[in-house]
C-alpha cells in the first residue's frame, strides 16, 4: 500500500515536471511570430510617404550647399548626417532644375547657380543616402542593425517602384523639375564634378 | 536556542562582511570573445585587456571557441567570480542575448564589441563596425573591377552572426542591380581560412569559370586565394575580403587580394574598456548601438594602412 502511494507520487512528480518542461508549438507559428517582430517595408513606407514629406523643409538648398562646399566645407558638412562618424556623409537637398537630357540611368539637370553637373539617379538607387540624408532615422530605434539596413533596401525599392515611374512617364528634356533628394559626399573629396541626387520627392512642370 | 541565535548572528555578520568586501574590491573586467583562433579577435581581446590595464583594472580573456554553450559557461563563471563588467564579442546574435540578460540581472554591465546581439536593451552599449555601409562601397568597387559582368562566388561567415548578413546584404544591395554579374555559388565557410580553402576547391570543380570571389572576412579570402593559386586561377580572379587583417593587408600590397574593408578593432576595444570605466564611475547614458566606420582598402590607398588600422 505504502509502495503504491510512493510510486504514484513519483509518477505524478515526473509527469508534472515533464509537462512543465516541454512546450509544443507549430514551426509555422514560430516563424510567423519571428517575422512579425519588424516590418521593414511598412517602416520604409511610413518614412518615405509620411515622415519625410513633413520634414522636407529641413532639406538644404542645393546651390547653398555647393557654395558652402566651395567656401567652407566644414560648415557645409554641418548639414550632413550618417549613422557612423566616417568620411562618407549624406545630405537632404532641395532645388529646381531644367532637364537637359535623360538616359537609362539618370536625368541630367541644369540647376541655376551651380557649375557642377547635377543628375537625378533613375536606375541605380543604391546605398544609404535615402535612409540617412534627412537624419530622421537613428540606429537606436532598431533591435538589430540588420533591421535598420533592411529599411535602407526597402526605401530604395520604394523609390524605384513608386517615386520614379510617374516622373519617368512625364518628364522630358526642357521640363523643369522640383526635387527633394539625398546626396552622398566624401569629406576627403567634398565637391565632386557630378552631384548625384537620389530622388525622394519629384514634381515635374 | 542560544546556539541557534549565535549561529544566526554569525551568518548575518559574515554576509555583511562579504557584501562590504565586494563593494570595496577593485573592479574587474571579463573579456569574452567568440574565438581566439582568428588573429583579428586576438588583437581585439588583447587591445581591450591592455586598455583595461591602463585604466587600472584587472581583466581576464575568455575564449568561447565559437561555441555558445562554452560562452554561457564563461558568463556564469564571470558573474560568480565577481567580475563587474564584461567586454563581449558574441558567438551568436540571437543565442547570446540570454547570456547578456543573465549578466544584466546580476548587475554586471556588458559592452558588445564588433558583433551585435539582437536586442537594444540587454547590453549597456554595443560598439559595432558598420559592415553594411562598408560592403556597399566594396560592392561598388567589385562592380567596377569586374566591368559589370562575370561569374562570382560568395563565401559567407557564420550564419548566426549578424555581421555575416550585414556584409552580404550590403554587397548584394549594389551588385544585384547589375544583371551581367552572376553569383554561381554562395556557401558558408564559417569565417575560417582552412574551411574556405576546402569550400573554394570544391566550388572550383563545379564552376571553373569565375571572375570574382567576395568573402565575408579576410581569413576566408586568404583561404579562397590559396585554392585559386592551387587551381592556377589566382591571376584572373579578383578576391575581396573584409577585416584588415595582417596577411590580407600584406596580400593587397603584393597585388594578390584585390581589396578588403578595414575595421578598427583598436577603436572598438579601447572604447568598450573606456565605457566600462565610465560606467564604474557612475555614467549610465551610453549609445545603445554605436556604428564604427569601416574603410575600403585597395592597392591605390594601401600605403595609408597597417594591419588592423591606419598608419599613425
Amino acid at each position: 500500500m505504502h509502495k503504491g502511494i510512493k510510486y504514484a507520487l513519483i509518477a505524478a512528480s515526473v509527469g508534472l515536471v515533464g509537462y512543465n518542461s516541454v512546450y509544443v508549438k507549430k514551426l509555422s507559428d514560430m516563424k510567423a511570430s519571428e517575422e512579425k517582430t519588424f516590418d521593414a517595408k511598412a517602416y520604409a513606407k511610413d518614412f518615405l510617404f509620411k515622415k519625410l514629406p513633413s520634414e522636407k523643409d529641413k532639406a538644404v538648398d542645393i546651390s547653398k550647399l555647393v557654395a558652402d562646399l566651395k567656401n567652407n566645407p566644414r560648415q557645409a558638412f554641418a548639414y550632413s548626417h550618417a549613422q557612423n562618424n566616417g568620411d562618407i556623409r549624406f545630405f537632404m537637398v532641395q532645388g529646381q532644375g531644367e532637364i537637359l537630357k535623360m538616359d537609362e540611368t539618370n536625368a541630367y539637370l541644369k540647376v541655376p547657380g551651380i557649375s557642377s553637373e547635377v543628375v537625378l539617379a533613375t536606375e541605380y538607387i543604391i546605398g544609404n543616402a535615402a535612409r540617412d540624408g534627412s537624419g530622421i532615422i537613428s540606429v537606436d530605434e532598431f533591435n538589430t542593425t540588420m533591421d535598420m539596413n533592411t529599411v535602407s533596401e526597402e526605401i530604395n525599392k520604394l523609390i524605384r517602384a513608386e517615386v520614379l515611374p510617374p516622373f519617368e512617364a512625364k518628364a522630358k528634356p526642357g521640363n523643369t523639375v522640383d526635387f527633394t533628394g539625398c546626396i552622398e559626399l566624401n569629406q576627403t573629396k567634398p565637391l565632386p564634378e557630378t552631384l548625384e541626387v537620389i530622388p525622394l520627392i519629384l514634381q515635374t512642370k | 536556542m542560544k546556539r541557534l541565535t549565535a549561529a544566526i548572528i554569525l551568518l548575518v555578520l559574515l554576509a555583511g562582511c562579504s557584501a562590504s568586501t565586494k563593494t570595496n574590491q577593485p573592479k574587474r573586467i571579463a573579456i569574452v570573445v567568440s574565438t581566439l583562433n582568428n588573429p583579428w579577435f586576438v588583437f581585439l581581446a588583447e587591445t581591450a585587456a591592455k586598455k583595461a590595464k591602463e585604466l587600472g583594472y584587472d581583466s581576464k580573456i575568455f575564449d568561447s571557441q565559437n561555441n555558445t554553450a562554452l560562452e554561457s559557461d564563461h558568463f556564469e563563471n564571470a558573474i560568480a567570480s565577481g567580475y563587474n563588467a564584461i567586454l563581449f564579442n558574441p558567438t551568436d546574435a540571437a543565442g547570446s542575448v540570454a547570456n547578456v540578460n543573465k549578466a544584466k540581472e546580476a548587475g554586471v554591465a556588458v559592452f558588445c564589441m564588433d558583433r551585435e546581439v539582437n536586442s537594444k536593451d540587454a547590453a549597456t552599449s554595443q560598439i559595432l563596425s558598420d559592415s553594411y555601409s562598408a560592403c556597399i562601397e566594396l560592392g561598388k568597387l567589385f562592380v567596377k573591377s569586374l566591368d559589370k559582368k562575370g561569374n562570382y562566388v560568395e563565401l559567407l561567415g557564420i550564419v548566426s552572426d549578424n555581421n555575416t548578413w550585414n556584409r552580404s546584404k550590403g554587397f548584394h544591395s549594389v551588385v544585384d542591380n547589375y544583371p551581367g554579374l552572376k553569383m554561381v555559388a554562395q556557401q558558408s565557410a564559417d569565417f575560417d581560412r582552412n574551411k574556405a580553402m576546402e569550400v573554394m576547391e570544391s566550388i572550383l570543380q563545379a564552376h571553373p569559370d569565375i571572375d570574382g570571389v567576395f568573402c565575408g572576412n579576410d581569413a576566408m579570402a586568404m583561404g579562397a586565394y590559396q585554392a585559386l593559386v592551387a587551381a592556377g586561377k589566382a591571376e584572373k580572379v579578383k578576391v575581396y575580403g573584409f577585416d584588415g587583417a595582417e596577411d590580407a593587408v600584406n596580400s593587397i600590397k603584393e597585388g594578390k587580394l584585390t581589396a578588403t574593408a578595414m575595421q578598427f578593432p583598436k577603436t572598438i576595444a579601447e572604447l568598450a574598456a573606456t565605457y566600462a570605466d565610465e560606467f564604474f564611475k557612475g555614467k549610465n547614458d551610453f549609445p545603445k548601438k554605436l556604428p564604427i566606420p569601416v574603410e575600403v582598402v585597395t592597392t591605390e590607398n594601401i600605403d595609408k594602412y597597417i594591419a588592423y588600422g591606419k598608419k599613425e
